[in-house]
Parts: C-alpha cells; structure tokens; sequence
C-alpha cells in the first residue's frame, strides 16, 4: 500500500488507539507494575518484587483441595471456571436458539422480542441486580418465595443453596442478548435465495438451521464464543450486586476475588497491590486465551482477503 | 396645558428626590467605618460525620451549633478570626463513607479533606499508621475540664501505641432485644419477664438458657422465625469471642490475638442454633435490613441476637415510627449472656472517634471547635435524638438524659462493656471472622473446620502481627 493509504488507514485508527491507550492500554500496564507493589489504604509504592505473586501460590482460597472425591471448601479457580464455561454455555447456544426463533417469526414480531431480551443489556447492573434480589429474597417477601408459598411450600433461600446456579442463570441473560443481536444480523445478512432454494429442495425448517444457517454464520458464532469467554474472565459486576461472591466465597470468581482484595473489604482497608497481581494474572489469561481462539477457529482466514471477487 | 404637565412632573421628581434622600439617611447614628486593618477573616473548617441512621443527625449539628458560639466567644476576645463550619453527613452507609474518606486523604490535598473525620475508632490503627491523622495528646491537655468529663474506660477507643489519635463520640451498646409479647404467649408472666435483665446482669440467665428459651419458642410454634441476627461484620461478632473467655488483642504487643478455643465454643454455639435447634435461619446472612427490623418490629421474629441501642430511637422514626409506649410494651432487653452460671454479662461498644487529619490548616481552631462541641448540652441533645448513650458524667446529669427512661436503662450497658482494639489490621479481623460465621451458619463448614479457616486467614493477612493460642 502507498504510505499515503497507510497513514490514512492509521488516521482512522487513531481515536480508537488513543482511547485503548489510554483506558486499556496504561492502565493495564500500571495494575502490572503495581502487583509489584505492597500498595495498601497508604498508598505508597513499596517495591516487594514477585511477593504478591508468592503470596498468591501460598493463598488457600485460590487452590482447590480435595477430600474423600470432593471439594473441601469453595474455591476461587473451580468457580472461575465453573463461571466463565457455563455462562458461555448459556451466553452462545441460549442467544444462538434466540436468533434462530426471531429471525424465523415475522419481521416486526421478531425485532419487538429482540428489543425486549435487551432489557437487561441496557438496564445499569445495579437495578437488574436489585431486581433479581427482589426476586431471590429467602424470606417470604421475595418473589419466588411468594410463589412457592402460594402453593404451600416453604421459602427456600435460594442464594445459599444455588450461589453458582443463581449467578451463571443471570449472567447468561444478560449475555444471551449480546449474542442474539450478533447473530440475528448474520442470519439476516444470508441471501434469501440460499433459503428459497432448500425449500424447494424440501428442506425442513430443522434442515435449513443445521445445513444453510449454523455453517453461514460460523464466523460470528466463533467471535462470540472467543468475546464471551474473554468478557466473562473479567466480569464480576452481576456476582457482586447479587451473591456478593458468597455464601462463603462460593460464588467468588478470580475477577471478584480481585476487586475485593483491593476494594470491598467491607472495614475499609485496601490490599492495591495484591489485587493488582490478581488483575494481571487474568489480562495473562486472557492473552493466552485469544491466541488460542485466533488460531483454533482460524480468525486470520476469517480477516484475509476474499479468494472470489465479485464485481 | 404642556407648562403645567412639565411643572407637575418636576414638582413630583422634586418631592421624590428629596423622600429618597430623607430616607436614605434616616435611622440610627452615622457609623464610623471600618479600619482596614480590622477586617474579618473567615476560616472554614470541613467536618465528615456519618449516621447512617438518621437520627443521628446531631453529629453533624452539634458542629453547627458549635460553630455559631465559637464565633460569639471569639468575637467576644476581639479577634477577627471567624469560623464558617461545612460539616457533611453521609447517611448512605459506612463502605461508602470509609471509601470516600480514604481515596481522599490519599490525595493529601487540604481542598479535598476535611479538617475532622468523625469515624469508626478502628479506622484509628490504618489513619495513624499513613499518617492522615494527628495525634491528640498536647491538643486535649489545653481543655482539661471538658476532656476529663469523659468516662476513662472510653478513652481505650482511641489509644493506639500509646497515643490518643480519637476522641470518643457517641458510645453505645450491643444487647440482645427480646420480644415481651412472645414470651408472653410462651407462659412467662411479667415479673418473670421483668426479671430476665437482672438475671443475666447476675449471671443467672446464660447463653445456654437463651437457646433453651430459643428452642421453648419455637417447639411453641408462636413466630415464624425465632432468632434473627445481623447479617454483616460488626462488633457484636467480636462479643461472642469475649464471652467465651477469649482475647482480641494482647497489651503488651499490641498484637491481635486468636483464642482458638474460645472461637471454637463462639462457632458452635452459632451451630447449635443454625443447625442443630434450628431457632436461626441459615440464610441469617443473606437478610436484607429491612427483613430483619420488620420481623423483629412485626412480631414474626422473638429475639434480635445482635441489637444495639440506638435502634429504640430508629424505630420511633420513619418507616417504621412506632410509639416509645409501645416499645417499652412489647420489647425489653438484656446484655449479652454469660457464658456460663455466674459468669459476666457483657456488651460491646463502638464509639465513633474524632480526629484531626495531618492536612489541616487550622488545627488548633479546628480542634477548639471539636472541644465546642463536646458541651454537655449539644453532647445530650444528640444522643437523646440518636439513641446512644453518654460519654461522660455531665452528659449523665444532665436533665433531659436523667429523665429519659429509655437512657438511664440501657446506660447501665457501659458497666459491663468492652471495645475492640485499635490495630492496622482490625478491620480485616471483623471481616474474617464473620467469613467463618457465615461458613458455619450456611453449613459449608462445621465448626472446627471454620475455626482453621479463620486462623489460616488471619495468619496468612497478618503474618507475625496475629498471636494465635490454644
């Protein structure tokens, strides 16, 4: 390319890489720098090298323990990964069967129940948080207590009982949508005529789903899966608001388990440092991770140039 | 016609003029005008206070009114200095105010921080250790008559390393409310139920005989819920560690300290509720605020594990505004059991501290309006409006606290109270050891399993500054 083109093409980018600079980018490297740090309520750069890091091998919160077949106590990696795969889960196949549903009803029809599944994309977490703790109340007063009372059964308390089940549930809502609109786009986007023609071919409705529209949109169904995971590694926002990580640190992923070392001590004192060496080790992940979704699902063949060129 | 419209008008502006000047000079002797040299100089002096509670919205007032006589007295002296007071009261709750209190004492600006931080005493460990507040020794010693009012076991609230960081404000007490009504329904009759606060102030009326009366109400089936208890850290967690013959901190050291046996007996009796009696639900720690008053205040729930005095004057306001004649009707009180026959009762207590920040400009005039305030009247208002108790004798005598029955019951809690200490770490101690309640009361682990859990936390936290013993 001319270097004109070039600098154009970089004019372009030029926003977007000031702002990943300087709300990802800087930041990013600063958490780095600053899990090298003690950097605590008194806020003082306190070199300690990879002592956080020790720190963190030797923090029995973090490392699962087995006893006789099973779990001795909550654990902050099981539940990550117990987080991030199962909300994926729910997050790519719930907001594919979304897609596919309102993308087969009719146009406007399918465009009101899309608007009404990202409700909960729009609304602030803290209102949809509120909302399902109105609904999740272990006493009588809570919703689905109401319920469960109104047909004569006791009130269950369902955030101690289900901490996990109750978060990935309303993660996969509020993540479902995301992959709704991504995908409802791609399958609109597939030329009619391929559809047409499996009709006429005397495809079923079941037919066209598994052999026109699942390998057309195979391109944004990866880039969801890959943007999920990645999203989901760091999210912690919706286990806050509802679980707060509990009951005892069942619920508590590393993302959280980062935040309330340098945050939400409910007493008020900070561990900066430590949560910051807890916050590199996920942007670590999350590098490993997308190198391995780039080259599993071939991202560079999705961003190469056509083989066909259509005039 | 024109010559006597222009003569009536100037006869009208005429007479105008000379009304205007008329008034404008009337009234009052000439004054002489100011020296330059004399003019004013307005200090301001910021104050953070915090409820949460509304009710104690005198914690901000009484700075107000402070303020107002420190400027008479001052213009009474002859000094140009005035005081202009900006006091802040957050009424959100205590993360908020302890977060926005640190992120801006970090910043060491003068604009951003306020010259006194009316604060929890266990701030006083992590403040001091940074630097953001000064200590009070020399400060105190210029007001002997009004600091030496303060009853000496409240001072501990602000000791640390052997200075005084904090001035005790608002001393209160955890007790345990029972509903009168219930016990009632249960058979007691009321000389027995008048009874019960003299029996556990003697030791006669243990832990284990408020479970036997936990168990009573419930086999009764008269409530829907027996026990209910906070669902957050607190001082009150700490108590239980006290009752059964525990230590938090060791004098010599200043350390924090781990009384594993004491803990362990803490930890199933909480069992033996939850799990065992089941008189505590074991979603006790997933209770919204609003759960836990309104069963207690509606009569769904007995006993109130974890009370503190000043929800008597909460309940009397908005939402729940029930009458104080109902109060003493249907709910009474004692101290936190005894462990065992004959042993002592006891409460606990969380004073707010005051303190003064190493930032302030004005710390001699910051401070003399922090003594200001500390007048028995503006010290007794506020209590009697919040719910919490005197810190000092003259606030005892004082007439509108002697007479308040509620007051001259419940101040009997400071004879048998107890403070948690001041260290950098005490916070993370509330906080670890209510993960190890709530790990017993949710079943995810039994007693001893929580115990080593607590311990290896606070070992892990806190290194060689925890002192563990069996």
């Amino acid at each position: 390319m001319k270097l004109a083109a070039i600098g154009k093409l970089y004019l372009f980018f030029l926003p977007a890489l000031v702002i990943i600079l300087i709300f990802f980018a800087i930041p990013a490297v600063t958490t780095a720098i600053m899990g090298f740090t003690n950097m605590d309520f008194q806020f003082k750069w306190n070199f300690i090298g990879f002592g956080n890091y020790v720190k963190m091998v030797k923090d029995f919160l973090i490392w699962p323990i087995w006893r006789e077949g099973k779990l001795a106590r909550p654990n902050i990696i099981i539940n990550t990964a117990i987080w991030v795969f199962a909300t994926l889960l729910i997050n790519t196949i719930f907001g594919l069967i979304l897609a596919i549903l309102t993308t087969s009803i009719e146009r406007r029809a399918g465009t009101f129940f899309r608007a009404i599944w990202l409700l909960p994309r729009f609304t602030p977490m803290i209102v949809y948080g509120v909302i399902c703790l109105s609904l999740l109340l272990p006493t009588k007063r809570g919703i689905f207590n109401a319920v469960r009372g109104a047909v004569g059964l006791q009130p269950l308390d369902w955030i101690s009982l289900y901490p996990m089940a109750v978060v990935i549930i309303t993660g996969g809502f509020i993540g479902a949508s995301m992959g709704m609109v991504i995908l409802a786009s791609a399958i609109d986007s597939i030329s009619e005529d391929l559809r047409r023609a499996a009709k006429v071919d005397g495809a079923s409705w079941f037919q066209e789903i598994r052999y026109i529209i699942l390998p057309l949109i195979r391109w944004p169904l990866m880039f969801i899966t890959a943007y999920q995971t990645l999203s989901l590694l760091t999210s912690y926002e919706s286990i806050l608001v509802i679980t707060k990580g509990g009951p005892f640190f069942a619920s508590t992923n590393w993302s959280l388990y980062a935040y309330k070392a340098a945050f939400d001590v409910y007493s008020g004192t900070y561990a900066y440092g430590y949560g910051a060496a807890l916050a590199t080790i996920l942007v670590i992940i999350g590098i490993i991770f997308s190198i391995a979704y780039w080259r599993i699902f071939k991202f560079k063949e999705m961003m190469s140039e056509p083989k066909i060129e259509v005039e | 016609m024109r010559n006597l419209v222009k003569s009536f008008g100037t006869l009208i502006l005429v007479a105008w003029l000379v009304l205007f000047v008329g008034f404008a000079t009337a009234g009052g002797k000439e004054e002489e005008p100011a020296p330059a040299e004399e003019a004013l100089k307005v200090v301001t002096i910021r104050v953070w206070t915090i409820g949460p509670d509304n009710p104690a919205l005198g914690r901000k007032t009484a700075f107000d009114e402070a303020g107002k006589r420190l400027n008479k007295d001052l213009e009474a002296e002859g000094s140009n200095i005035r005081v202009n007071v900006e006091a802040e009261f957050n009424s959100v709750n205590w993360s908020s105010f302890k977060q926005r209190n640190l992120l801006a004492l970090q910043t060491g600006d003068p604009e951003q921080i306020a010259d006194i931080i009316m604060t929890g005493h266990e701030m006083i460990g992590p403040y001091s250790v940074a630097g953001y507040i000064v200590p009070l020794d020399d400060y105190i010693a210029r007001y002997p008559e009004v600091y030496n009012d303060i009853f000496p076991a409240l001072w501990a609230t602000g000791e640390f390393k052997a200075k005084i960081w904090g001035i005790p404000r608002d001393s209160e007490g955890r007790l345990i409310w029972i509903r009168r009504d219930v016990l009632k329904k249960i058979g007691w009759t009321e000389s027995e139920i008048d009874g019960l606060r003299e029996r556990a102030f003697a030791g006669d009326f243990t832990r284990d005989d408020l479970s036997d009366l936990a168990k009573d109400i419930k086999d009764a089936g008269v409530v829907e819920t027996t026990m209910i208890h906070r669902p957050t850290p607190g001082v009150d967690w700490l108590g239980l560690i006290w009752n059964y013959g525990g230590r938090l901190s060791d004098e010599t050291t200043g350390k924090l300290v781990v009384t594993k046996s004491a803990c362990l007996k803490a930890l199933e009796y909480l069992d033996k509720l939850v799990n065992q009696l089941g008189v505590v639900p074991s979603s006790m720690t997933n209770w919204s605020w609003p759960d836990i008053n309104g069963s207690f205040l509606e009569g769904r729930a007995a006993l109130y594990l974890t009370g503190g005095v000043w929800q008597w004057l909460g309940w009397q306001k908005d939402p729940w505004n029930f009458t104080e004649e109902w109060l003493f009707e249907n709910i009474t009180w004692i101290p936190y059991a005894a462990a065992k026959k004959g042993g002592k009762p006891l409460s606990v207590s969380h004073p707010l501290t005051c303190m003064l920040t190493s930032v302030s400009q004005n710390k001699d005039l910051a401070f003399r309006l922090l003594t200001y305030q500390y007048a028995p009247d503006l010290q007794a208002e506020s209590v009697l409006a919040s719910g919490h108790l005197a810190i000092g004798q003259s606030i005892l005598e004082y007439p509108a606290y002697k007479e308040n029955r509620y007051r001259s019951e419940v101040t009997r809690l400071l004879d048998v109270t107890r403070i948690s200490p001041n260290h950098i770490k005490a916070p993370f101690l509330w906080e670890a050891w209510m993960d190890a309640i709530k790990a017993v009361e949710t079943g995810a682990m039994n007693p001893s399993g929580a115990l080593d859990f607590f311990v290896a936390r606070m070992q892990q936290e806190l290194g060689n500054e925890v002192i563990v013993e069996e």
